[in-house]
């Protein structure tokens, strides 16, 4: 039995991948979720096996929810969305289905599935980073234990690498997130966050001042009583970003 | 250095042909050749003494080289009327005499030599016809030059403001199928298909009926507000089979109001808008109200949405906003046309329409 999961905003959308389930006993549909965080929560709880994935839904979208997930099931994605914009992604997904899909396209997919799963192959998923119509710059979506949390740009003061993880320093406190630096770095908006270092990405606004530091190297003291060093390139990004 | 781009964009100016790339060495070695020709000519044919030739060929061919060269340069700014093409034939007769007699003047008076003055004069009738031919020749050759340019450059800019016209159209058109809006609503009928095949013709007949209205919408002219919200209607109709009981809309118009005018894609972009972030926005139902009042002899409409409280400042902008409060500058010539205003998780878009001259 092969436990599946539709997450879509849209109830037909998933009347339909359940019709066209209906050939093929050995899938059970499990559950259904309108958004990402009903989908998080019951990919968490129920463990399925395979989930069909819409995009575009509220508050986090699709990618976003994947990224959130630490062994994430096979994904087929279902969107409206063109092959242009997925085709960054083509690597992240076992399958995409471009709405309106065709029951043999369905089919096919759903092959595709099971010959994986027969070789016991795993899906490997970089984080995606492409769709800039999907990247909401205005917050990032960070995981706070078993919850999502969404933290407003504004309320980030500082991300700093550690090892394989970011720590995120805002308002509503620190949260630690397995990802690298440059995963922030280019889906945060670059008019307000500065790589001033390899290891520190910078909200500018919340510097406050620049002091020289060594022979060549700057510090910035943040407003909350943090200081962080600043290298050469960063130094040069940073006058760029403040227009100096 | 730094003007360069500018440049590139800004209409041309056909260049002089003798500045290009190394034709100004090659104007420099002829002229040379020919003053050395000139002079083995006189020293060797004529017998005459060497430094008098030597002088007598070098100002005669740089002089002559120069007023090609002024020649070309003139045209470059002043190209004469098709009625003028006697120029091409007199102005160049003129320019030889003038020519002939200055250097004329000019080698008598500096060389003293009385054998060598004969033959100047002897000679004058040949400097005179090989000036004229040279310099006809420079003139005409630089008038079909400077024409050919011309036109090459008006071609360029017409094909480039056509290019740009085009895609302006793709985009408007592009906007106006909504790509995205309509795959989504094919999707739905496809599953409709299956389960409720009547509610799947339904939404063939209102889908069609929406595309067709947008197709036909064009950009001046006004529509009543009457015949907008009965366009809206459809693409609502749409939107709720699609999101079900997720998406509620209350439109609070009275009937007096609908005689109203304004012009078309104004009020279908802003409810896309408000439905977009309302439904994307919320994990509840996401209410989306329109109201209307008139003002000062002019239409007001509030449209209200739900936002997404967890982003600080979700502008709740986009492409739509920005195009209508643009779109509307243009049409009244005023700015303040479209207002915004977002508390903690609901965001108001204000319009104002003034009252149709007509």
């Amino acid at each position: 039995m092969i436990r599946t999961l539709l997450i879509d905003d849209e109830p037909l959308a998933s009347d339909l991948v359940e019709e066209y389930l209906q050939k093929y006993p050995q899938f059970t549909v499990i559950g259904r979720c309108l958004n990402g965080f009903e989908g998080f929560k019951a990919i968490n709880e129920q463990q399925p096996d395979l989930i069909f994935l819409d995009v575009q839904m509220p508050k986090i979208n699709g990618f976003e929810l994947l990224e959130m997930l630490e062994s994430p099931p096979a994904v087929i994605f279902t969107t409206a969305f063109d092959a242009f914009a997925l085709k960054a992604f083509e690597a992240n997904a076992l399958d995409y289905l471009l709405k309106p899909f065709s029951e043999d396209r369905f089919a096919r997919a759903l092959e595709k599935f099971l010959s994986r799963r027969e070789k016991g192959e795993k899906q490997e998923l970089d984080a995606p980073t492409a769709i800039p119509e999907l990247r909401n710059q205005n917050r990032i979506v960070v995981k706070d234990g078993g919850k999502i949390r969404l933290i407003p740009t504004a309320e980030i003061i500082r991300l700093e690498a550690d090892g394989d993880y970011v720590k995120i320093i805002s308002t509503q406190g620190n949260f630690m997130q397995k990802r690298t630096l440059h995963h922030f770095e280019s889906s945060l908006p670059d008019s307000v966050f500065a790589r001033i270092h390899r290891t520190h990405l910078v909200n500018v606004s919340q510097i406050i001042r620049i002091d020289p530091y060594g022979k060549n190297n700057h510090l910035a003291q943040l407003r909350d009583g943090s200081a962080v060093p600043i290298s050469r390139n960063g130094y040069q990004l940073l006058k760029q970003v403040l227009n100096l | 250095m730094l003007t360069l781009p500018l440049e590139a964009n800004a209409p041309q100016v056909v260049i002089n042909p003798l500045l290009y790339n190394n034709n100004k060495w090659y104007l420099l070695l002829s002229i040379l050749i020919l003053a050395g020709v000139h002079f083995l000519g006189v020293y060797v044919q004529y017998q005459l003494p060497a430094v008098p030739a030597a002088g007598d060929a070098l100002l005669t061919w740089i002089s002559l080289g120069f007023t090609v060269f002024m020649i070309t340069n003139t045209l470059s700014f002043y190209h004469p009327g098709k009625g003028q093409f006697f120029m091409v034939l007199l102005v160049p007769l003129v320019l030889a005499y003038v020519w002939q007699q200055s250097t004329q003047w000019v080698l008598l008076s500096s060389i003293e030599s009385e054998a060598y003055g004969a033959f100047l004069e002897r000679s004058a009738f040949y400097r005179l016809s090989v000036s004229y031919l040279v310099l006809t020749g420079t003139f005409l050759f630089s008038l079909i030059w400077y024409r050919l340019g011309e036109r090459e450059d008006i071609q360029r800019r017409r094909d480039e403001t056509d290019k740009l016209a085009k895609e302006a159209e793709l985009f408007k058109l592009r906007q106006q199928l909504q790509p995205h809006f309509l795959f989504n609503s094919l999707n739905s009928i496809n599953a409709l298909i299956g389960s409720k095949p009547m509610q799947a013709r339904n939404m063939v007949q209102q889908l069609s009926s929406f595309l067709r209205g947008t197709l036909k919408r064009e950009d001046q002219k006004l529509i009543s507000l009457g015949e907008e919200l009965e366009y809206l209607g459809l693409y609502l109709e749409i939107e709720q089979v699609r999101f079900g009981n997720r998406l509620s809309v209350k439109i609070e118009i009275p009937e007096a109001h609908l005689s109203y005018k304004l012009p078309p894609l104004i009020l279908q972009p802003l409810l896309e808008n408000a439905i977009k972030f309302g439904l994307y926005g919320t994990l509840d139902k996401a209410v989306i109200s329109l109201e209307s009042k008139i003002e000062g002899g002019k239409l007001l409409l509030a449209l209200q949405n739900p936002v997404d409280e967890d982003v600080a400042e979700s502008e709740g902008t986009g492409f739509g906003l920005k195009s209508v409060r643009r779109r509307l500058q243009l049409l009244y010539g005023q700015t303040g046309l479209l207002q915004t205003s977002q508390t903690k998780d609901l965001f108001e878009v204000r319009i104002s329409i003034p009252m149709a001259h007509d």
